[in-house]
């Protein structure tokens, strides 16, 4: 070929100057026509023969790359956590293999290398083992006997009969309830062991769906179940793109993709009980197509539309055993098995055993960008359109909850057991999910904005921008959609609070508001002194978020029932028997009465027109200190409010803590319904919608980037950062009408961070400084590269809780109380003790906590993670090239610590384990990949 | 007659065999001679060595001589970029002597020659001007095209040549697909994709061992700073990419650093000596070379060749 294009640049040369006679071409004309002929043979130049340019668009030019990634846990370090459990195994087999393949089309009646295209696929097969500890019953107490069942200090768990209650006749009401005045007296189970006749049958027929313990890491027969349980995913995916150009100044690319998931969840238990995940299904689709549009050299047009659809479906309907018949559980339909709760054993029963859903969205856009003069202006518009199609019941067999306050003395804490109250059949709540259709939900959001980046001098850049955003509010496709609206009289009671739906009543299709906002944003770039070296760059924008459209079908009850029951008073009476089953449902669906939502935890949507705000500033400085290394240091600040919380931490039925002077009154429930706000509920369901959550963040950083030199490329990322909310951590607020009282360092935010990413190309062979060997030894030494990356944070702030939380129900949340003049950190802390638990107590009983939901100065551990990529590159041809790859994952095989127990229980009964650190986790895994590019 | 005859030799040309390749005999080596500008610099003032081996230094190219410039735009993305780089781009070509020619190409969707070489500037400044911004990214896929065109003149001719891309591309833009997508989403273990620049560094690594084939000097200007992994990955490769060459890549944090960049990049391209070193018969295919200056001048030099053909 290359001969060709000589043999052809000579003749012409010849051929001009026989021709025309003319004196010897200059060298830079020679090196012009050379260029032209070169050019003219490549076809792509405007004059090339178009049989030339024709002939490009062929096999030839497509590429391509087919590739395996193998992972098996024969390569990989036992991790830590299973090692610790006495084990040497965990399985994995993973094969992730797949190809792409792109190049010019050639078209009959398209120009060529005009069109091109792009096919990715990609398959994965993998089983890989789950782990899990968890507390389940000792054998003997499945049989009722708990003569060995001890407190977290490791005393004697007493188990009180709750059919000796009676009233004690020498209470004196004047004084707190202790164990000195006790209101009600009852009767320990002699030996603590419940006798087999008081076992309730349906109990019993369930006792054996549950495994026994099989480990026992302790303390006191706690984690004593280990899960190691293999996991099954299977995926099929695959993308496709057709890019194609008409006339130079239009091109539309179309975009296809698809992907069929398989994820077969890790079984806990062996039986139909299994409470883990269920097996889920998942598909997602995609297309879209966009075309750019260059009206001018100065004016660009781009506008696109794309459909996406992501579906999952829960459980297979294929099991035909009645569990509630076969368990003798009354009022309860459905093929799944019961959820049975005694905490803090694991359950039984899982929640959405089947369910569906499927998520569209449409997204029409256009953009033009232009330049007049110093501006640089944008202009865009986008219309996205959100559907939601779900069928998700919670408990279609119900959900039977118990606690130890039937089994325990009544008012006295540390006492009774919350297995014990099951093996009696004496539940604390119970509910089940009645849901007949699925939900077809639908929202749009359209935005408009405009931006303006302006040179104002040389060195100075300034961009400002606007966008009106106009968040429509979630519809029902069939207007199958309600709430508690806290405006509305309930009928029952003559208060503020009734169920409404949408479209009834003269309501719209929403109960929510569409709201609209104008978002600002601004931000210069600056050379101080024209210096390029030098660049300050400063920033400011405020955003708003639309609320979601959650997968589950809150928001509808009347069109599904969620039938509650709920314990008069849970020390003394039970909500329902077991042995009597759940009572059916009365009135027939949809049930969209005012009133229809009382006595449950109803559906409440916030119908203000409160959106989540954001709010960010930030200014850096980068320093370009020499020809490859680049200094980056700057501040941040970034705000929120309105942000959506759960019900944690949020509650507008929530009793104001100064009905705690009701101290175990409280416990009644129809006491302690009057003292809330909206008495009719037992309480309301937000779900992760209550726009009133609150955070700040400032973080100062510095980055340092040195690009490639000498084969080595590095970037070094570190930040210190202060987060505080009023809402994170695992528990929630201790005080729903004090937001400044929980405003708190964020759970799960770590104050430093660091980073470092790498990249070496081994001075080894080729055309680099070491062992350039020319005859088969190249082969080996040639082609290989280093990359690595690590990661290193501190730790997060610890949370503590109390052992017990005897509120009566006030305090959804309980934080612990400060030991005066004790240090919560210790000297050399490790994982026999992290903090010192001595500097903590728990609270009274009937009073709150005095330390922040999380502690400003005591953090836990902190995280390590190293990966790197070894790679070798073998050149078949001049087009091909074989690449293979070790990558080790956490490759130094660290242990990452656990966080320490932070169960602070009272002074009588001390969690012993309560700063201690049982177990860590990671371990080495490795994988190898081969990749042939062609 | 003869006319017929030498037009029916031509006509014959292309359909002959090609000759086999032979290898190199000789070099041409971008050099920088640092400090104050020399009035002339000859073939006496260089000393070469290979191995510890003298080599015959035949030619010496300057800054007073021929030279070709092939700049190629690669400019796909936001006009806030392209606008100054353009504006830049004509600026530095005008303040380029007369014997320097440039030609314009286009990378996006593939290579496309928009101007030849000529030293007519405002022909030059009026095709600058009128350059679209659309389509797909080509750095990737058109420097190696780019780089065997600029050898075949500088094989063909006794000029200085060199490549200089000015470019926005973002490593997303192209038609192939470097970022590596998540295909499954369903597959939450994959961790294949937690280094998701290795296509990237494959494809850098296959252009890097091709363009050190090459003799003529790369420059790459990158107009825009995108701060993510996969840029940064694109970023070391475009500088790899250039210093395998003898060149130097150049990247821009702001819109203010552009005009500066171009014309930083156009005296290097302006200034340099192209050395043309004689080889051996007997030696290896890749070639660690020294260069002096007898005058003491420090030099900066491409050292290592890799020679393709044997």
């Amino acid at each position: 070929m290359r001969g060709g294009q000589h043999a052809i640049g000579l003749c012409l040369l010849v051929y001009t100057a026989a021709f025309a006679q003319q004196k010897p071409p200059t060298e830079l004309e020679r090196a012009v026509e050379e260029f032209r002929v070169q050019t003219r043979t490549l076809g792509i130049r405007p004059d090339s023969p178009p049989k030339v340019a024709r002939s490009r668009s062929t096999l030839k030019d497509w590429h391509g790359r087919l590739y395996e990634n193998f992972r098996n846990d024969a390569l990989d370090a036992v991790p830590h956590e299973i090692r610790q459990r006495g084990s040497d195994k965990s399985l994995l087999r993973r094969n992730q293999f797949g190809f792409n393949l792109g190049g010019p089309l050639a078209l009959p009646h398209v120009p060529p290398r005009s069109t091109f295209f792009s096919l990715s696929y990609e398959g994965v097969r993998e089983r890989i083992s789950r782990t899990y500890l968890r507390t389940i019953p000792t054998v003997p107490e499945r049989t009722g006997d708990f003569s060995a069942v001890v407190d977290q200090s490791g005393v004697l768990l007493p188990i009180y009969d709750p059919a000796s209650t009676r009233e004690n006749p020498l209470y004196d009401p004047s004084q707190s309830i202790s164990a000195t005045n006790l209101q009600y007296e009852r009767d320990l189970f002699p030996g603590n062991r419940i006798p087999t006749a008081r076992l309730d049958g349906v109990a019993q027929k369930a006792i054996p769906y549950y495994p026994e313990p099989n480990t026992d890491v302790g303390p006191f027969f706690r984690n004593n179940y280990f899960i190691n349980a293999p996991e099954t995913n299977v995926a099929n995916g695959m993308i496709g793109k057709l890019d194609q150009t008409i006339r130079e100044r239009h091109r539309v690319t179309l975009d296809l993709a698809f992907s069929n998931g398989f994820l077969g969840s890790a079984q806990w238990f062996p039986t139909a009980a299994n409470p883990g995940a269920t097996d889920r299904r998942f598909s997602a689709r995609r297309g879209g197509i966009e075309h750019v549009f260059t009206a001018t050299s100065r004016t660009v047009n781009t506008a696109s539309f794309e459909a996406s659809s992501e579906t999952s479906n829960s459980g297979e309907a294929t099991e035909s055993t009645d569990f509630s018949a076969l368990l003798g559980l009354a009022g309860i339909g459905g093929q799944s098995f019961p959820v049975l709760n005694f905490s803090p054993y694991l359950s039984m029963g899982r929640a959405y055993p089947q369910s569906r859903s499927a998520r569209n969205t449409f997204v029409w856009s256009d953009a033009l960008s232009t330049q007049h003069g110093k501006h640089n202006m944008r202009f865009s518009a986008t219309y996205r359109r959100y559907q939601v199609n779900t069928y998700w019941p919670q408990y279609p067999a119900g959900s039977i909850s118990f606690s130890s306050g039937v089994t325990s003395l009544p008012g006295i804490v540390n006492t009774g057991h919350a297995f014990a109250s099951f093996l009696l059949g004496l539940s604390r709540y119970a509910e089940q999910s009645v849901v007949l259709s699925p939900s077809y939900f639908r929202r749009s959001q359209l935005s408009v904005a405009a931006r303006d980046r302006y040179e104002l001098r040389k060195g100075l850049v300034v961009s400002a921008g606007l966008a009106l955003e106009r968040n429509g509010p979630r519809t029902e496709k069939y207007d199958r959609q309600s709430s508690v609206h806290l405006g509305v009289i309930n009928p029952a009671n003559g208060l503020p609070g009734a169920l409404v739906a949408a479209g009834r009543d003269g309501r719209g299709h929403a109960l929510q508001p569409t709201l609209t906002r104008l978002e600002p944003n601004a931000s210069v770039a600056w050379n101080p002194r024209g210096d390029p070296k030098s660049v300050v760059r400063a920033s400011f924008s405020r955003s708003y978020s639309a609320l979601p459209i959650y997968t589950a079908q809150w928001g509808t009850q009347g069109f599904a029932a969620y039938p509650t029951y709920i314990s008069p008073n849970v020390q003394l009476e039970p909500a329902v028997l077991l042995s009597r089953g759940l009572p059916p449902l009365l009135t027939p669906l949809p049930n969209l009465a005012a009133d229809a939502a009382n006595n449950t935890v109803a559906d409440l949507m916030d119908m203000s027109d409160r959106l989540p705000t954001y709010q960010s500033a930030s200014l850096s400085v980068e320093r370009q200190v020499s020809a490859s290394v680049v200094v980056t240091v700057g501040a941040s600040y970034s705000g929120g409010k309105n942000l959506l919380v759960g019900n944690s931490a949020a509650n507008p039925n929530a009793i104001p803590l100064d009905a705690l002077q009701f101290r175990d009154l409280l416990n009644d429930e129809e006491f302690n319904r009057s003292l809330r706000p909206y008495p009719q509920y037992k309480g309301f369901d937000i779900y992760s919608a209550w726009p009133i959550g609150r955070y700040q963040r400032n973080a100062a950083y510095v980055r340092v980037e040195k690009r490639a030199s000498k084969g080595f490329s590095l970037n070094v990322y570190y930040e210190y950062a202060k987060q505080m909310d009023d809402y994170s951590g695992p528990y929630g607020k201790q005080d729903f009408f004090n937001r400044q009282n929980e405003w708190s360092r964020t759970a799960y935010s770590p104050p430093q961070y660091m980073q470092f990413s790498y990249v070496y190309e081994l001075p080894m062979g080729g055309n680099r400084p070491f062992l350039r060997y020319e005859d088969w030894r190249k082969h080996m030494v040639d082609g290989w590269s280093i990359t690595g990356m690590a990661s290193i944070s501190s730790g997060s702030p610890i949370y503590l809780h109390p052992q017990f939380n005897n509120t009566g129900g006030v305090v959804q949340a309980l934080n612990v109380n400060a030991v005066p003049g004790v240090d919560a950190r210790v000297p050399n802390r490790g994982p026999d003790l992290w903090f010192n638990p001595a500097a903590f107590e728990q609270p009274a009983d009937f009073s709150i906590g005095n330390v922040s939901r999380t502690l400003p100065n005591v953090l836990n551990p902190g995280y390590q993670n190293y990966d790197i990529s070894l790679n070798k590159r073998i050149p078949l041809a001049p087009d091909r090239t074989l690449e293979f790859s070790a990558a080790g994952f956490n490759f130094v095989n660290h242990a990452n610590w656990n966080e320490p127990d932070n169960i602070i229980g009272p002074a009588s009964a001390p969690n012993v384990n309560a700063g201690k650190i049982i177990g860590s986790r990671g371990g080495r895994v490795v994988q190898l990949g081969l990749r042939l590019s062609f | 007659m003869y006319r017929a005859v030498l037009l029916l030799f031509a006509m014959c040309f292309p359909y002959m065999a090609a000759p086999p390749t032979r290898p190199a005999q000789r070099i041409r080596v971008p050099v920088w001679v640092d400090g104050t500008p020399v009035e002339s610099i000859g073939v006496k003032d260089f000393n070469a060595r290979l191995a510890g081996k003298a080599l015959k230094v035949l030619d010496v190219k300057g800054p007073a001589d021929d030279l070709i410039v092939l700049a190629v735009v690669d400019l796909t993305g936001d006009l806030a970029y392209v606008t100054p780089a353009k504006s830049a781009l004509e600026t530095a070509v005008k303040k380029l002597g007369p014997r320097a020619w440039v030609g314009l190409l286009r990378a996006q969707d593939g290579l496309r020659v928009l101007v030849d070489p000529t030293a007519d500037r405002e022909a030059l400044a009026q095709a600058i001007e009128s350059v679209p911004v659309s389509g797909k990214a080509g750095l990737l896929d058109t420097v190696e095209t780019a780089a065997r065109i600029a050898d075949g003149i500088l094989a063909k001719s006794n000029v200085r040549v060199a490549v200089l891309y000015i470019t926005d591309s973002d490593i997303e833009n192209y038609r192939e697909d470097y970022t590596n997508p998540v295909i499954n989403s369903s597959d939450s273990r994959d961790l294949s994709r937690r280094f998701p620049e290795v296509l990237v560094h494959e494809k850098i690594s296959k252009l890097e061992a091709s363009l050190a084939g090459r003799q003529s000097p790369l420059f790459v200007v990158q107009l825009r700073y995108f701060g993510n992994r996969l840029n940064e990955a694109y970023r070391n490769g475009l500088e790899r990419l250039a210093r395998v060459t003898g060149g130097a890549g150049v990247f821009c944090r702001s819109d203010a650093e552009i005009p500066g960049a171009v014309d930083h990049v156009m005296g290097l391209i302006s200034s340099y000596y192209s050395v043309t070193v004689a080889l051996p018969e007997r030696r290896a295919d890749t070639l660690q070379l020294q260069l002096e200056h007898g005058g003491g001048r420090t030099l900066n030099y491409r050292a290592r060749f890799v020679l393709k053909g044997r």
